[in-house]
């Protein structure tokens, strides 16, 4: 039982669009998992076929004191979505108070994975470091930073904190670039907590999204498919419950 | 409830026999700068052509090498 935090060095590196891969991915697999969205911008749910027009999830459910359980979406028998939920633009315009009410899920969490229901729960976590946000990462086991390799993620990773102990997985990475070519081998060389697995940008993630469905799931043969079974193999092997027991 | 092949609800019966300790400790999470090396660089003639070729590269480097 591993609760794993997926959140990018900054906004649009990929970070929706890895968790719902990778949510796929480790099903595919034969895990269990819980995608979970963390993010005000309620994205993930779309790479799950839900209706734009459904506003449920576990924020706006929890603010309007319903129940966040009955939220929860079954995609496969192995891999089930909790969306955020579409908050109200009072709800947004209040957002101190309304985040403040919201970081008790993060207990939320903690039951979910003592319940031994899922062996994954992902965490699709927002780039700014909100009350929020700290308070679900202090729950995670394992954090991956998402970056891109280009000057503006090189700059952050000088001067931005990450969340203790997190590995930075590079996505998005372009075929025929020299500046990004120049940036990744820096990157080998001087990042100490690199994970040895590239995600490549592809097509395929961007059209999964208008196909409604995990990136995995509508075009497995694509490059970026491929490297995030990988990258899934890697998560079972590193953060994966065995890989606790014996010290990894 | 259903949506298009999407199963609502699957999380809807409460988990039994499980108490949670509201320890607001728990919720501390210590957050650092990433951990960067340039020491072993200096040898390496693509990534002295890299920092060379740009100069964000080679200013963020030397402010490293200073630390």
């Amino acid at each position: 039982m591993t609760i794993l935090g997926l959140q990018g060095v900054r906004g649009g590196v990929g970070t929706t669009s890895l968790t719902a891969a990778l949510g796929w991915a480790l099903q595919q697999l034969g895990e269990t998992v819980l995608v979970v969205d963390a993010s005000r911008d309620n994205l993930l749910r779309h790479f799950f076929n839900v209706d734009f027009s459904h506003e449920q999830g576990w924020a706006r459910a929890m603010l309007e004191k319903g129940s966040w359980r009955a939220c929860a979406w079954r995609y496969t028998h192995d891999l089930d979505l909790l969306p955020f939920g579409q908050l109200t633009q009072a709800q947004l315009q209040r957002w101190p108070e309304t985040e403040h009410s919201l970081i008790e899920f993060a207990a939320a969490l903690q039951m979910l994975k003592a319940s031994g229901r899922y062996r994954w729960i992902l965490l699709d976590l927002p780039a700014e470091h909100t009350l929020l946000t700290r308070s679900l990462i202090s729950v995670t086991d394992n954090v991956l930073s998402i970056a891109t390799p280009d000057a503006n993620c090189h700059i952050r990773l000088h001067q931005q904190a990450l969340p203790e102990g997190a590995d930075v997985l590079v996505n998005g990475r372009a075929l025929n670039s020299q500046l990004q070519d120049d940036i990744y081998q820096l990157w080998l060389q001087t990042q100490r907590n690199l994970l040895p697995i590239v995600i490549h940008r592809d097509e395929a993630v961007a059209e999964a999204l208008a196909i409604k469905q995990p990136p995995g799931e509508y075009r497995a043969d694509a490059l970026a498919s491929e490297e995030i079974i990988t990258l899934a193999n890697w998560c079972i092997l590193h953060y994966g419950e065995e890989a606790l027991h014996e010290g990894r | 409830m259903q949506i298009a092949g999407i199963n609502a609800n699957p999380l809807s019966t409460p988990e039994q026999g499980y108490t949670f300790q509201n320890d607001l400790a728990t919720l501390k999470h210590v957050f650092h700068l990433p951990e960067i090396n340039y020491s072993d660089i200096s040898q390496q003639e693509n990534l002295k052509a890299a920092i060379n070729r740009w100069p964000l590269l080679a200013e963020l480097a030397e402010l490293n090498k200073r630390q």
